[in-house]
């Protein structure tokens, strides 16, 4: 899944620059997940099983780092679970249904936190995502913690502070629809800027920096006439003919 | 259309040799096998595509070879370790790609380090000429950096200098944070373009041991033997597991991989991208994550 997950993360930043939101969903079992992760902690010390985890890790703070709107819908069927949990809250925004779609015979979405949620995931900036989301009250994160392994439904989600948004089956569609389609009526820059302004809070870390700082600044400079203009150095780099550059400080 | 998906088979710019604990990662790049046309990779500089196997094989190195403890990184080129992101490539590339580029190769070089902590395969840069700009940033992901002490190899950020850019790998980042380099140094340093070699590389903590070209092999030898003493990594000689990711099929609006599956809304610019669990018995046990390692590559 991790690998799939990385190449897909990959192939759609690399090829498909115009899809500017990804929606995030799961389908499955949640007990499924729940062994998963269970196994993965049970033998996390064992060389194999150590590196699924950190591959793992890995994916998901490229993830963190796209420039695209990440948007998780949790509807009836999904499993939303410990390692797949990560995903709600590696989003920009999240909705979950509250109850189940009129006719559906599918039973209301629930989230489930494992172990996974709380320590082997870091983000760059080395908290969990969870701790990220509950800067403002890290005791919280143990209120989570209270209830790993149990199921929790929309209202109760909703209360812990775990996903964004919970409208019911009358107002689902309209809402998650109108929240995508202006999502992409905003500028794809100002959207790349504020999201990872937003996804990153708390401490500074050498890869936070290394984003945030560095690769930003790269980035306007990329942009600038001084390099890449006319005149600019790599632009006349290897051809012997001086840069000019425009002396004022930005 | 960029894939990611190698394999050591079709390797064009890196080789890799086993012994058992230590691996040896060498670049030789081939200046005619770019990703694109219109610029030749020369002096060992890269683009996406050698970073792309670069990568390829610090995850197989994780995944298929748990008996390799310590890695050392190299060139396989006299003179030159490597000239980092090539500057025509860079020139030529758009805005997206650029930014893409530098997202990418940032992401390699936080996963080296990510082995070098966490997996016990320590990365050793054994600077056998040459590291300019992206080349030292290379060397900067790994533990320790050795520099042949032969008159003329030596370590250079020269991009703000030469090229109005920034170091913009890790390299400004590393050199004072990872590092500790005295930011006035850093300074300095960042400013020539014949960058720094000898002791004084040394003294300003720019590299960690300089080494004269009679004893560079027996010097790298004598500390991956160190690393790997401290290394957590198991000596084992398990199976090897396919490391790479299983892509079904490729349409114009869809992706299909085993538990992955992708969809274009092209109009609106959404893509529907949906995980899905694994049905029936789960691998629950050493011996069963194994075989299913070497089924479906987990």
């Amino acid at each position: 899944m991790a690998r799939e997950l990385d190449d897909a993360i990959m192939h759609l930043s690399f090829n498909e620059l115009e899809l500017g939101t990804w929606v995030l969903r799961t389908q499955g079992v949640a007990d499924q997940i729940t062994i998963i992760d269970q196994t993965l902690i049970q033998h996390q010390e064992h060389w194999l099983v150590r590196e699924i985890i950190l591959n793992i890790k890995r994916v998901f703070k490229r993830l963190d780092l796209v420039s695209r709107s990440l948007v998780t819908l949790i509807e009836p069927g999904s499993c939303f679970t410990g390692t797949l949990l990560e995903l709600v809250f590696a989003a920009d925004r999240s909705y979950m249904l509250d109850g189940t779609f009129e006719g559906g015979n599918e039973v209301p979405a629930m989230l489930r936190s494992t172990e996974m949620n709380f320590g082997p995931l870091p983000m760059c900036n080395e908290l969990t995502r969870l701790q990220t989301r509950f800067l403002n009250d890290p005791e919280h994160v143990e209120n989570v913690r209270a209830e790993i392994g149990k199921d929790l439904d929309a209202v109760f989600a909703d209360e812990l502070g775990l996903v964004t948004f919970i409208p019911d089956d009358i107002d689902w569609e309209d809402e998650v629809r109108i929240a995508i389609e202006e999502r992409a009526s905003f500028s794809p820059d100002a959207l790349t800027g504020m999201e990872a302004s937003l996804r990153f809070a708390g401490p500074e870390t050498l890869e936070t920096k290394i984003f945030g700082r560095l690769t930003a600044w790269q980035n306007w400079i990329f942009q600038r006439p001084n390099a890449v203009g006319e005149q600019g150095a790599l632009k006349l780099y290897g051809t012997g003919k001086q840069a000019g550059f425009d002396k004022k400080r930005v | 259309m960029i894939e990611f998906n190698t394999h050591p088979d079709k390797y064009q710019h890196w080789t890799i040799d086993y012994d058992c604990p230590i691996a040896t990662l060498k670049l030789k790049v081939n200046e005619d096998g770019g990703l694109h046309s219109g610029y030749k990779l020369k002096l060992n500089s890269y683009d996406l595509g050698v970073d792309i196997e670069l990568h390829d094989a610090v995850q197989r190195l994780r995944f298929e070879h748990p008996e390799i403890k310590a890695i050392v990184l190299t060139s396989a080129m006299d003179k030159v370790f490597c000239a980092g992101a090539n500057i025509k490539m860079l020139a030529l590339s758009t805005h997206a790609h650029k930014v893409n580029f530098c997202k990418f190769t940032n992401e390699t070089r936080n996963s080296i380090e990510d082995a070098s902590r966490f997996s016990g395969q320590t990365y050793i840069a054994a600077i056998n000429g040459t590291a300019a700009g992206g080349g030292y940033e290379l060397a900067l992901a790994s533990e320790y950096i050795m520099l042949v002490d032969d008159g003329s190899s030596n370590v250079s950020l020269p991009e703000v200098p030469l090229l109005a850019v920034l170091p913009g790998t890790g390299g400004l980042t590393r050199i004072v944070d990872k590092r500790k380099v005295r930011r006035d140094h850093a300074d300095y340093f960042c400013t020539v373009t014949e960058g720094i070699r000898g002791k004084r590389a040394e003294n300003w903590k720019l590299i960690d041991e300089l080494v004269p070209r009679s004893k560079f092999e027996q010097k790298v030898e004598a500390q991956d033997r160190l690393k790997q003493a401290i290394s957590t990594r198991a000596l084992t000689q398990e199976a090897m597991l396919k490391s790479e990711a299983k892509l079904l099929e490729i349409e114009e609006n869809r992706i299909t991989y085993d538990h992955v599956s992708v969809e274009y809304e092209r109009q609106s610019g959404i893509v529907n991208l949906t995980i899905h669990a694994p049905d029936g018995d789960l691998p629950t046990d050493l011996e069963s994550i194994h075989a299913a390692g070497q089924t479906t590559g987990l």
